[in-house]
């Protein structure tokens, strides 16, 4: 049983904990507490200052665990953690209860607060007592990646993946590289191309990348083939393609998901009556439309007629974006900028037609979005505020009814081609991929990276770039292309990877091999196979997540999950009730008694 | 077919004639729905009057009269949108258990208890579900459809126009309340087509009648603005009557017109139309208490009717 | 070029009982009473108000208009839905009190919304509040009073009396000697609900007159 000697560290948090929480009483209650060495109450223990205190603190030797009362331990502990880890710190001996948001930042009552920081604190010594030392696994990278997805972010992260001197599988499911910004044309901010650029691209043949792509021998690209199957853990997966060359299986390290977004469908807004009048068109219809005028001498025409030059267009923002009934809560970002673009070029190529765009808020956060605004005025694109409330058909002609939000007044228009400025929504086969490869959505059902303030963060050496992750410019889908890539060659390059050893172990006399752990594992990382004439059950250590469901659905108790053992858990658990255990954490410290 | 009809406040008094050809209609002689009397409904009540003002008394009195027929084993038919949408609205909000106990605390002082109607039992135990209300639209496209009633044309209005003009509480608002798409609505078209007269096209067709929220009564003179415009467009499409499901739409297209002084078009309840249609003689069906005359309209339905 | 162009439809629209566009007779500019909103009309709890008597949070509301592109009131009156939206997220309850604000309660704006505000909801609670706090509209209790007093909103005409007798029609309920019963259960239920009470009515035996509207604490609750 324990015989350790705990190090005890609160932190005020720069007084957010001190404000709710009485540090002094917590501190003097968990000092009389036998197994507790020392406590030490600092301001910020995951600063500079608070990390030299944890390392001299604990270079004195006076502890051999820690526990810490403070913040989240998935953030700041980290920090915590590694400090001590400096001063020689075991990093499966650190123990952290967060006293500010389970106390702290929940609770008016500053005495009842302190109470039950006081009881997670003794509970959480209670477990510390019962650490063992242990080390990280390690485990192999292969060093080949795969990149879902051939859009701008896809070719990126494969190029910058291939320039390390990795090998990088393009999977497309269509049949050509390029993704959306290959469709379009006056994209912002360079107005004639999306610069990204794709050598195809009729705009622009500066800076060829399709080519590139399709000529670099570290790149492999598959076309229209689908992801059947992704199996495997950490560092070493099993994908399983299928391809116009029937399946095909790949061992990859690394994965790059950049599955980009799909343009909302205006049917689902029955109102502006997509497929219904011939006059109404999407931003991507248009698209094609300018570049048949540009490319193939053809006129700008109304789709209804297939003769006449319209003389007025109206385009409509927000389309399936900002709608929470309709549509989607979240805004595009993008077809602010789009429109305008496409207006400007509307004008550049017909000064005569009258050009309107209806908006609610411009939304454009970028640098150059400002001036784009300006001199879209100025060619004469006239900015009308408020939302297009419907559209009809009287004499051939649509209409648009509407309040112009500034003037206050309804209006009612005849117009020759409304044109629906369609937002972006996550890809159809997103929530799929994400599925296989047990990525978090998000509650606009993008993929979720882990710290949203953090682009392309390693997970299980996963990374999510462009539109994937949430709707963006070309230019940011690069970049998130870009450090996505970098993070996954870093990845490669060191050939290993290291991960918790906090997961599900056998106890291989205890199974009697019923398979019920087989069945309930997510990861596939249970399997019953015969060893020594006998089944039984055995972990892949690269893929279990430690999340321990087998361990519940043992009969036989044979499963445990490291560093979150059933004496660990139990004794933790018996101090935060206040219930006698059988032995565990009970000698010396049960006896006080905490109230209830 | 059983059927509890609901005539409310404006039909009997106002429009006698909208009660009358929809009894006709649903009769032994045409349609053979057996309805059911009761004899102890009050005002739904009416959404302005009691909706606007205390939702707890819009709502206890809506379950009352709900509550005579929630064991009669029948639907409740309205030939009124204001009827309809009050009551069907307040059988959604019964369904929240919390409401429905409340009201029945005090529906208990008149010893009436809501529980909807009994559907089947299993085993001890009774389901319920909500009362059904009904609109007179929707049950004659539901339960007849375009071939039943078509089956009973005697007199076809073969060429005469028809601007259907629905009314906001048929369609709105778009949760359950609606039994019609309100984006697209077909079901009084359709009816007006069964009978054998042309759905007309038209601007701003679902556009409001501007009688609503008691408008009609507090400043008329904005209820007329409203109309005015509808009408134009109605006018504008040539057309030989207006048909709606409502008797207050009806009242306000019929007396707009009048304060409006403009070139008149008339106004007839749907049951009317289909009255005419099924060869009712229209002495029968009350035209006289409508504003615009609609003589001239019968006069049409004489030259077209050659069975 | 104009914004929103299309004077064509701008004439075709102006309303009825003249707003901006009017000019006065002596054909220099319309001097309008108007004053300038100091803040003090803001009432931090309307929001909240609201939301008891059933309304969704206005704060939402993106101040897109589309409301009052569909609103056949806003179309002829100064009052926009969206204005009206407006002022209820400035908490200005007073001026509601002030202008005569009116919703046909059609729902048009509720099935537009993008934020789905439902501002036809939202404008049934004001009228909750007004009733409260300022005052019962005629109306209602006229109606009311005949309600009580016929169960119906309204009654027949001799003519109509005998139109259905003639027609063989069943009677009507309410003139059937039962009918009696139904309606001292709606009085009974109206002083339960304590609505006779908010509204100002005193409640009797087939008679109602009318007493000033007093002010009742709270709404019945939910
Ligand atoms: C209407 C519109 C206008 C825009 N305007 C601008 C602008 O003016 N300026 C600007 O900077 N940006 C603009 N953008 C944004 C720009 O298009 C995106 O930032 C960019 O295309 C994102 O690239 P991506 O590679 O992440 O995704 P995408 O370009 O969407 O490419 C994703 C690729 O993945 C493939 N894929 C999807 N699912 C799978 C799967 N399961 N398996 C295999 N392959 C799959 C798709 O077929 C596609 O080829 C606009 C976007 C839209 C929709
Ligand atoms: S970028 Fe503009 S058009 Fe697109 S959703 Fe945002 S505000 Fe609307
Ligand atoms: S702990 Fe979870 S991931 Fe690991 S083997 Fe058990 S069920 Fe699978
Ligand atoms: S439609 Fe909805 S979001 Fe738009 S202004 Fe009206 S209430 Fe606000
Ligand atoms: S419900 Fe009221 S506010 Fe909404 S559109 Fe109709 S009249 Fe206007």
């Amino acid at each position: 049983m324990g015989k350790g000697r705990v190090g005890v560290y609160l932190c005020t948090c720069r007084g957010e904990i001190a404000k709710h929480i009485d540090l002094d009483r917590l501190a003097a209650g968990l000092s009389e507490d036998p197994a507790v060495a020392f406590v030490r109450v600092d301001q910020e223990l995951c600063g500079p200052a608070g990390q030299d205190v944890l390392r001299a603190s604990h270079g004195e030797g006076r502890s051999d665990r820690v526990v810490a009362g403070a913040c989240t331990p998935n953030i700041q502990g980290l920090i915590m953690r590694a400090a001590l880890e400096g001063a020689g710190l075991n990093k499966y001996l650190y123990e952290q209860v967060n006293i500010r948001e389970l106390c702290a930042w929940v609770h008016d009552d500053r005495e009842a607060a302190t109470d039950k920081a006081l009881r997670l604190m003794r509970a959480a010594i209670a477990r510390a007592l019962m650490l063992e030392a242990l080390d990280d696994i390690e485990l192999k990278v292969v060093p080949e990646s795969l990149v879902i997805g051939g859009g701008v972010a896809g070719m990126q992260a494969a190029l910058e993946i291939a320039t390390r001197g990795f090998l990088a599988h393009i999977v497309e499911r269509t049949g050509a590289l390029g993704g959306r910004a290959y469709r379009l044309s006056v994209t912002f901010p360079t107005h004639n191309c999306g610069i990204c650029c794709m050598q195809y691209c009729r705009e622009c043949v500066l800076t060829p990348k399709i080519e590139d792509v399709m000529q670099n021998p570290k790149i492999k690209v598959h076309l229209n083939t689908r992801i059947e199957k992704i199996d495997g853990g950490f560092g070493d997966r099993l994908v399983t393609l299928e391809g116009p060359g029937g399946r095909e299986e790949l061992r990859v390290g690394t994965i790059v998901v950049a599955t980009g977004s799909d343009v909302f469908d205006a049917r689902r807004i029955p109102e502006y009556g997509f497929g219904v009048f011939r006059d109404v068109v999407t931003t991507m219809d248009l698209e094609r439309m300018l570049e048949q005028e540009r490319e193939i001498g053809g006129r700008f025409v109304r789709p209804s007629d297939g003769r006449t030059m319209p003389r007025t267009v109206n385009f409509i923002q927000c389309v399936g974006s900002r709608d929470r009934v309709k549509g989607n809560l979240h805004c595009s970002l993008v077809c602010c900028t789009y429109a305008i673009g496409q207006a400007r070029e509307i004008k550049k190529l017909h000064p005569e037609v009258e050009v309107y765009i209806h908006y609610i808020d411009l939304r454009g956060p970028y640098r150059g979005f400002e001036e784009h605004c300006e001199q879209a005025k100025a060619e004469g694109v006239v900015f009308v505020r408020g939302r297009v409330a419907e559209v009809s058909e009287k004499k051939g002609r649509v209409r648009i009814r509407f309040e112009d939000t500034d003037l206050g007044k309804q209006i009612d228009m005849a117009t020759d081609l409304v044109v629906l400025a369609v937002g972006q929504e996550p890809a159809a086969e997103s929530e799929r991929i994400a599925k296989l490869l047990h990525l978090q959505l998000d509650e606009d059902r993008f993929i979720k990276d882990l710290n949203p303030n953090f682009p392309s963060e390693y997970r299980r050496g996963v990374f999510v770039a462009g539109c994937a992750e949430g709707p963006k410019g070309i230019r940011y889908s690069i970049e998130d292309a870009k450090s996505a890539a970098a993070a996954a060659a870093d990845l490669m390059a060191a050939g290993k990877i290291h991960k918790t050893r906090a997961i599900a172990v056998v106890d291989e006399t205890r199974c009697r091999g019923c398979g019920r752990c087989e069945e309930a594992c997510e990861y596939h990382a249970a399997r019953v196979v015969e060893k020594d004439g006998r089944l039984v059950s055995v972990r892949d250590e690269a893929r279990c997540e430690g999340c321990g469901v087998c361990a519940a659905q043992c009969c036989n108790r044979a499963i445990t999950i490291k560093h979150h053992t059933r004496p660990q858990m139990e004794a933790l658990m018996r101090r935060v009730l206040g219930t006698k255990g059988r032995g565990a954490g009970g000698k010396g410290q049960g006896a006080q008694g905490e109230v209830g | 077919m059983r059927y509890s009809l609901f005539v409310g406040c404006t039909i009997p008094n106002r429009f006698p004639g909208v009660e009358n050809s929809t009894r006709v209609i649903l009769g032994p002689d045409h349609l053979g729905a057996e309805l059911v009397e009761i004899n102890e409904f009050t005002c739904c009540p009416a959404l302005p009057t009691f909706y606007s003002t205390d939702r707890v008394t819009w709502l206890v009195t809506a379950a009352r009269n709900l509550v005579l027929v929630q064991d009669k084993n029948a639907d409740l038919v309205t030939m009124c949108n204001g009827c309809f949408s009050s009551l069907l609205k307040a059988t959604e909000e019964l369904e929240n258990v919390n409401k429905c106990n409340f009201v029945n605390a005090a529906l208990a002082s008149v010893g009436k208890q809501y529980r909807g109607r009994l559907v089947r039992r299993e085993g001890n135990r009774s389901i319920y579900e909500p009362v059904r209300v009904r609109h007179i639209i929707e049950a004659l496209y539901t339960d007849f459809g375009r071939e039943g009633i078509a089956d009973r044309v005697r007199h076809p209005l073969s060429g005469l126009r028809i601007a259907v003009h629905n009314g906001c509480h048929f369609l709105r608002p778009t949760t359950r309340t609606s039994v019609d798409d309100p984006a697209k609505p077909v079901m009084l078209d359709t009816m007006v087509e069964a009978a054998g007269a042309t759905s007309v096209d038209f601007p701003d067709k679902q556009a409001c009648c501007g009688a609503g929220g008691g408008i009609r009564l507090q400043v008329p003179k904005l209820a007329n603005a409203i109309t005015k415009d509808k009408y134009e467009c109605i006018h504008a499409a040539g057309t030989d009557a207006i048909v709606t499901g409502c008797p207050y739409c009806l009242y306000q297209f019929d007396h707009a017109q009048k304060d409006l002084k403009v070139h008149p078009i008339p106004v007839l309840h749907i049951s009317q139309l289909l009255a005419l249609a099924f060869g009712v003689d229209a002495e029968h069906l009350g035209f006289e208490w409508h504003f615009v005359a609609v003589r001239p309209f019968l006069k049409k339905v004489d030259a077209v009717g050659v069975v | 070029m104009t914004p929103g162009g299309a004077p064509e439809a701008q004439k075709k629209r102006s309303t009825e009982n003249g707003s901006s566009d009017a000019k006065s007779a002596e054909g220099g500019p319309l001097i309008v009473e108007d004053s300038v909103f100091t803040g003090a009309e803001h009432d931090p709890d309307f929001v909240k108000q609201i939301i008891r008597y059933g309304g969704k949070d206005v704060q939402t509301c993106l101040q897109c208009g589309n409301c009052t592109g569909v609103c056949p009131v806003s179309l002829k009156t100064p009052y926009k839905t969206r204005n009206l939206i407006k002022l209820c997220q400035y908490g200005y309850k007073r001026i509601f009190f002030t202008i005569p604000w009116i919703c046909a309660g059609c729902h048009r704006c509720h099935e537009h919304c993008p934020a789905d505000i439902n501002p036809a909801e939202v404008f049934v609670a004001i009228r909750h509040i007004e009733v409260r706090e300022k005052g019962v509209p005629r109306f209602i209790r006229d109606s009311t009073a005949l309600i009580l007093r016929h169960g119906f909103g309204a009654i027949p005409s001799d003519d109509i009396k005998r139109y259905r007798e003639k027609e063989g029609m069943p009677p009507l309920p309410n003139t059937l000697p039962g009918y009696r019963k139904v309606l001292s259960e709606l009085e009974a239920l109206f002083r339960k609900t304590r609505f006779t009470e908010l509204i100002g009515l005193e409640t009797g035996e087939g008679a109602a007159g009318e007493r000033k509207a007093r002010e009742r604490g709270g709404e019945a609750s939910k």
